[in-house]
């Protein structure tokens, strides 16, 4: 299948699955809830009845930093928990992965492309369950791909270090530093990318032999390279827009009231969802190109 | 006839004090020649230095230093305190750093060098080679003078701290022997620490630079020639009156820029010399820009830049240990090739690094021992700099809504560390580098931005305008400094700079609680009579007007004082303000009033800087709301963009 139309699939796809949308939505919202609280508990415990609190209304760097250096302690305590949900939360979007692909695959075979045939949400929490283990495993197995990202980033430095090392070209610095993030994104992209296909062939064949679908996975992105990137980037430039829009509405919005403030949250929460939308959508897209292609 | 006499031999006393159209007492004189070998990282010197015995007791030694030595190995003192770093840059053990006196002799007499001797009069660590002395033949008499021929060579280090070279970049700087301070017959020649800097008098120095052809030179001074030899080398002599060191710079990475720069009130006619790495040609407008404005705001406010030229210097990217330091009329900035206009970084560098031209330069304090008088003195300078050109609430940092200023970026060094330590306190005796750092630079400026604010700018400005005057060119202490605020301002000042120069607690004052509760109706016995409240809910009378008891309780919850004005707010609008002395624990104020209090709010301008707090500053009855749910909900909202990343 071409890739415009797997991306108009994958769209056409996610939009029509509202329900998983909001299921992914509601997770990173209970999510966000925790922090929410921790937070809350934070900024209230920091500001507590200061007159300054109505000063931070609009935001001033100056106080607010000078709030963060007076409550190092509790800073750490909160980054701590952030940092402890974020890992809680990769192992959740693991486990949400299988039931995004199982019921993308099962309403496939079930109706020839027609979603909605059988009820969401055992399709969708049995194929989480399901396959979790095996997705367990292909992050573990994955950590081969890593390693090489690592090496990347290794051999990266030294020829850096050794087209910098007289400091002669301070330009240089720079634009090592600057192609170097720009390569490692790129990179990581790629990574994922392979990632998602190894898992839609353990879906879609239902195998447990998760080594193997890796490798699957790295032929099949190596032998059409130019259309798994392409739609993989038409799909990234999607959410950058998405992004853009989001940014210029949020950033229009100065958040002084309590009613402002809901409303760059709700703003927010748009956003959030048409991530939630875009991810279902990469899925549905990479599982047509995949079909197509097999 | 008596007064014209009486004039003219004070005039001939000056005369012979200073010599004409001399600004400073002229202790030293200095002529040096030195050939740089840059395959060698080396120094080939020889100086001739004279020195006034300008004490009332004849002197029998001389102590000179040898900065240098601080790198000659892992066991100097420099070494030892620092760990071989300084502000974050290492030194490379490959390339170490001395300097070897090979010949000493009185001018046209005895060899002297075998009488010299390394001492350590600070910690008695013999491996340390800082500190030399001199024994003479005879004591030099009051008034008398020496002079001393000395050869020596240098190897410098890579540089790490202030002195180096870095590729064919070199700082050089502290670099001869330099003799020391003599104070009554003492001498005051410290060795060369972690923490401390220079302290030197003021004299005469022509220093002939001999390098290679291709490098561009810049040095203390003005050029008054230039010599094409026959070795494919260049020697520039410079010549400087007035001034306590000598730094040069060489590198053929420089490019040279010079401009005039020229103000009508006050009189200042100087030439800028900038010598900006081929690296950093992107930056050479923002220098330029800034060395403006700081010879423009530092000749208005304290007086006239006195010298002929002012020379900057831009170290490349990895030399940067050489960069943020000031030397007479010639300093180093520090700059990247990227470095976005809203960080300025590169204007706070260059202003306060020319602004010791003055703190330093001029009004020559001793850095070992007092290093505020140079550094908090010239930070509270380039705070109010900054803030008079870039904005007062934006002047070290503008992004969008990320705007810092630099009273900010002091406070924040203050905050977490400054009860360590006292202001005034050898440089070498902090706790830390970090602790040194708070309390010489950030709380000093602090604590005279918050005399301002206490003073009044006007009277401030005059306080620093009086120092100035009277101690250029000259070694004042803090005794001086306070002495003159004192007179200026007309005020006993002595219990402000005892607490927040020489001691080393905090000020903390704080709203501690806000109360306000209605007045009951009279109920109970009240001259005999059983007084019974009317019925309603609570006692409470409907028919009488209602009265709030209001209770304030302001806390000095630090080990330091200052007086305090309190600002009460009442929910019909009404006002008071309250005057605190602040030398108890804590106060209360109590208000009987129709109308409920909104908040206290101690030091509502926010004028005491020092004051380490402002959070607790101020208390209102009701809190507010919507501060913790904005960061709160943004901090969640945040935290779901980054969840998004993760999953996709």
């Amino acid at each position: 299948m071409n890739i415009l139309k797997s991306y108009g699939l994958g769209v056409k796809r996610a939009s029509s699955s509202v329900k998983m949308i909001l299921v992914l939505w509601a997770f990173s919202l209970i999510f966000a809830g925790v922090v929410y609280f921790v937070g809350s508990g934070f900024f209230a415990g920091a500001l507590d009845r200061s007159g300054l609190a109505e000063s931070l209304r609009q935001f001033d760097a100056g106080l607010f930093l000078e709030m963060l250096v007076h409550n190092q302690a509790s800073v750490g305590v909160v980054f701590k928990v952030i940092m402890m949900l974020a890992f809680l939360y990769f192992w959740l979007s693991v486990f949400l992965t299988g039931g995004i692909l199982n019921t993308l695959v099962s309403d496939n075979a079930a109706a020839g492309d027609e979603p909605g045939r059988r009820r969401f949400a055992p399709v969708f929490f049995q194929g989480a369950g399901r396959y979790f283990g095996r997705f367990f495993r292909l992050e573990v197995y994955s950590l081969i791909l890593w390693a090489a990202f690592l090496l990347f980033q290794l051999i990266f430095n030294l020829v850096a270090k050794s087209l910098t090392a007289d400091g002669t070209n301070e330009k240089m610095l720079y634009y090592m530093f600057w192609i170097r993030a720009g390569l490692s994104l790129v990179l990581i992209f790629f990574i994922r990318m392979i990632l998602d296909y190894a898992r839609i062939i353990i879906v879609r064949a239902d195998t447990g032999r998760v080594w193997r679908s890796l490798w699957e996975a790295v032929r099949f992105v190596f032998r059409r390279l130019f259309g798994t990137l392409a739609l993989y980037y038409v799909l990234l430039v999607t959410g950058l827009v998405i992004f853009l829009v989001y940014w210029g509405i949020h950033s229009r919005i100065s958040a002084g009231s309590p009613a402002t403030i809901w409303l760059v949250f709700l703003i927010g929460q748009v956003f959030v969802m048409s991530r939630s939308w875009l991810r279902v959508a990469c899925q549905a897209a990479e599982i047509a190109f995949s079909g197509g292609d097999q | 006839m008596k007064r014209i006499l009486a004039m003219l031999l004070t005039g001939l006393w000056l005369v012979g004090l200073n010599g004409f159209g001399a600004l400073s007492r002229q202790i030293v004189d200095y002529r040096i020649q030195v050939k740089l070998q840059p395959e060698k990282k080396m120094l080939a010197g020889r100086e001739m230095v004279t020195w006034l015995n300008d004490s009332a007791v004849p002197v029998s030694e001389l102590q000179f230093h040898l900065y240098l030595n601080a790198f000659k190995n892992n066991r100097s003192t420099f070494m030892k305190e620092s760990g071989g770093t300084h502000r974050g840059f290492k030194v490379d053990e490959d390339d170490w750093g001395y300097i070897t006196v090979t010949r000493l002799r009185i001018k046209e007499g005895e060899d002297l060098t075998s009488r010299m001797e390394f001492i350590q009069p600070d910690d008695g660590n013999v491996d340390d080679q800082t500190v030399m002395r001199l024994p003479l033949p005879g004591p030099v008499a009051p008034q008398e003078r020496i002079a001393v021929e000395i050869e020596f060579e240098a190897k410098l280090p890579r540089v790490f701290a202030r002195s180096g070279f870095f590729d064919d970049f070199y700082m050089v700087g502290q670099w001869f022997p330099k003799l020391g301070v003599n104070q009554d017959g003492v001498w005051n020649c410290h060795q060369y620490h972690q923490n401390t800097e220079f302290f030197a008098d003021f004299g005469i120095f022509e220093v002939e630079i001999t390098v290679p052809e291709g490098f561009v030179v810049g040095a203390t001074g003005e050029r008054i020639k230039e010599v094409a030899n026959e070795d494919r080398t260049l020697t520039y002599t410079h010549y400087q009156e007035d001034v306590h060191d000598f730094a040069w710079t060489a590198c053929p990475d420089f490019v040279e820029f010079r401009e005039r720069f020229s103000l009508e009130d006050p009189p200042v006619d100087t030439e800028m010399i900038l010598l900006v790495h081929r690296q950093h040609l992107n930056q050479q407008p923002r220098f330029l820009d800034s060395l403006r404005k700081g010879l423009e705001f530092y000749s208005r406010s304290y007086g006239p830049y006195p010298y002929k030229t002012v020379t900057l210097v831009d170290p490349p990217f990895k030399a940067l240990g050489a960069g943020g330091m000031e030397y007479p009329t010639l300093f180093t900035t520090m700059a990247t090739w990227f470095m976005p206009e809203g960080l300025r970084m590169p204007e706070m560098v260059t202003i306060h690094e020319f602004g010791h031209g003055y703190w330093y330069g001029i009004v020559g304090s001793n850095e070992f021992e007092e290093a505020w008088l140079d550094e908090g003195i010239n930070s509270y300078s380039e705070m109010k700099a900054m803030d008079e050109y870039y904005g007062h609430d934006r002047s070290m940092v503008e992004f969008g809504p990320i705007k810092i200023s630099d009273a900010d970026y002091q406070r924040m060094q203050v905050i977490p560390i400054f009860a360590w330590d006292p202001v005034v306190r050898k440089s070498w005796e902090f706790i830390s580098g970090g602790s040194y750092g708070s309390n010489v630079y950030s709380k000093a400026a602090l604590t005279l931005k918050t005399l301002e604010n206490h003073l009044g700018e006007k009277v401030m400005a005059r306080i620093m305008r009086t120092y100035y005057e009277r101690w250029k060119f000259r070694h004042p202490t803090t005794a001086d400094f306070i002495a003159v605020a004192e007179e200026v301002s007309g005020r006993d000042l002595g219990w402000f700079f005892d607490q927040f120069l020489k001691t080393a607690g905090s000020l903390d004052y704080a709203v501690s609680s806000v109360r306000s509760q209605e007045e009951m109706a009279p109920a109970g016995y009240y001259g005999g009579e059983l007084l019974a409240p009317k019925p309603g809910k609570s006692g409470r009378d409907k028919d009488r007007e209602k009265v709030f008891r209001n209770e304030v309780v302001v806390q000095r919850k630090g080990e330091l004082v200052f007086p305090q004005e309190i600002l009460v707010t009442f929910e019909n609008g009404d006002e008071v303000r309250e005057m605190w002395d602040g030398r108890e624990r804590w106060k209360r104020f109590v208000y009987e009033r129709p109308s409920k209090l909104k908040s206290a709010c101690l030091d509502p301008e926010n004028r005491i800087l020092l004051d380490v707090d402002f959070f607790n500053n101020s208390k209102v009855l009701k809190p507010d709301r919507a501060s913790p749910l904005k960061y709160a909900l943004g901090l969640a909202l945040k935290f779901q963009e980054f969840l998004t990343c993760l999953s996709f």
